[in-house]
């Protein structure tokens, strides 16, 4: 029979391949539903938070990866794919994302480090000017005056606050949607559960069921 | 008994992917560090080893569909946002000067460079050669089924996505409506397709588990990859190379 270690570490190691296909279909949703977002980190995000920051890590990792075959010149952001999905299993260990107070948190600082790491790869690997449109508005901004450097940290900013912010609070969703039967089969579920949010209210009467009548006491009433 | 299945074709076909993959990074690398130039050797390689191996169809449509409008875009911004130096074109408020022309080059010649060698791997490195290949090097079984599950996944998925979709544009859900509209769309079909997501990773690992993935012992295939010292030696001097290249051109010894 199996043993519940062996199937423990299965569930963290299938989040990869789950991850890295989510990461795939949630883009191209984007783009069928003409959105102005990438979406394509919510599932290392889910695969981070859910199975810790190395399952994050590898999931970010080849996320990208493969969705560099449609976009060649997205291999270079793999490693920014990594960060972000160590750091959310870190912080997911570190009980931050539970309660929304502590997720906002964590968005920020996801947000900041996706921001930081967007700006120094796309100045260091492509001068500023990567292939994805959100460098026409780069280019502009330069033409009006506005240093590169500066340009470059404002407009990865801008794209990454509304794409993260919608990456993080899209599986923190989910993830409350789960039941807790399945939230606990997986590596870090015990750490993102609330327990407050499912208890039963203290003071709520118990409803204590009358004694079960024995058979035949339905033809006595 | 078994009989392990050995690879037909020619050399490049029959290569072992391992190695295959060493000497693309290295050539990567090494165009990292040299500049454009670097390109006039590369590509061309690279379109005589895909058309070797009988891919070069495939190598084009990615280069064309994927690579030249990226490139373009590139070219375009990095020539018109630089100013400095010479004026070579003069219009309105555009300009295109020595410096953004210089710029132009280098940064695209390494974007190529980087498209070059991903869709080279693309094309020649099949996905069941390489994981046989890495198990055969002492990799967990495991980790190799992550990587061609993940590639086995993904069709899945998009298929799943266009369900939900078409799910919920029946229900009455618009999609094509302005932005909020289409933004509204996107909670009700993200939520059924991770939650799904995760329910089948519980399917998974319930359906590996029976099939036996977690007991120990070594594991019998039918594939197997050749594993030759001569390849082991190709990727040792590969590697030497590469070092060599780049402390050439970090220490200015060699200026391309």
């Amino acid at each position: 029979m199996a043993s519940k270690a062996s199937v423990f570490n299965l569930m963290g190691l299938l989040l990869i391949p789950v991850g890295v296909a989510l990461d795939f279909a949630l883009g191209g949703l984007a783009l069928t539903l003409k959105l102005p977002i990438y979406l394509d980190s919510v599932g290392h995000i889910l695969a981070g938070a859910l199975g810790g920051p190395v399952i994050g890590a590898v999931s970010g990792f080849l996320g990208v990866m493969t969705n560099s075959a449609f976009s060649a010149d997205a291999v270079v952001w793999a490693f920014q794919g990594a960060a972000i999905g160590l750091v959310v299993g870190l912080l997911a260990w570190a009980g931050l994302f539970k309660g929304w107070p502590k997720i906002v948190l964590s968005t920020v600082i996801i947000i900041v480090l996706s921001t930081a790491l967007s700006a120094i790869i796309s100045y260091a690997v492509y001068g500023g000017f990567d292939g994805y449109g959100i460098s026409a508005i780069r280019a502009a901004l330069v033409k009006t005056g506005m240093p590169l450097e500066l340009a470059i940290i404002l407009t990865a900013f801008v794209a990454e606050l509304i794409d993260k912010t919608l990456s993080v609070v899209l599986p923190i969703i989910v993830i409350g949607l789960m039941s807790e039967r399945l939230l606990y089969k997986f590596p870090m579920g015990s750490l993102l559960h609330n327990p407050q949010s499912n208890a039963a209210p203290q003071d709520e009467p118990t409803v204590v069921a009358p004694p079960t009548a024995g058979y035949g006491a339905y033809g006595d009433k | 008994m078994y009989e392990p299945i050995t690879p037909a074709g020619n050399a490049v076909q029959r290569a072992n992917p391992l190695v295959v993959v060493c000497l693309v990074l290295c050539c990567l690398i090494d165009g990292l560090f040299i500049g454009s130039k670097y390109l006039l050797f590369f590509f061309p390689t690279s379109v005589v080893v895909v058309a070797v191996a009988g891919n070069l169809k495939r190598y084009l449509a990615l280069l064309a569909a994927v690579m030249l409008p990226t490139a373009t875009l590139m070219f375009v911004l990095q020539l018109l946002a630089n100013e400095g130096g010479v004026t070579y074109w003069h219009w309105w408020i555009i300009r295109a000067t020595e410096l953004g022309f210089d710029n132009a080059i280098h940064y695209t010649a390494r974007f190529v460079v980087i498209g070059t060698a991903v869709f080279t791997l693309i094309c020649l490195v099949k996905l069941s050669r390489f994981t046989r290949a890495l198990e055969q090097c002492g990799v967990n079984p495991r980790v190799t089924y992550v990587l061609q599950a993940t590639v086995l996944i993904i069709p899945q998925m998009k298929k799943r996505v266009a369900v939900i979709l078409d799910a919920q544009r029946a229900r009455g859900i618009e999609t094509d409506a302005n932005l909020r509209v289409r933004m509204k769309a996107l909670l009700p079909v993200a939520a059924p397709l991770i939650l799904s997501a995760l329910t089948s990773v519980e399917e998974r690992a319930v359906s590996l588990e029976a099939r036996g993935t977690t007991l120990p012992g070594k594991r019998t295939s039918l594939l197997q990859v050749n594993n030759s010292t001569f390849d082991k030696v190709i990727c040792i001097v590969a590697v030497l190379i590469c070092g060599g290249v780049i402390i050439a051109v970090q220490a200015n010894w060699w200026m391309p």
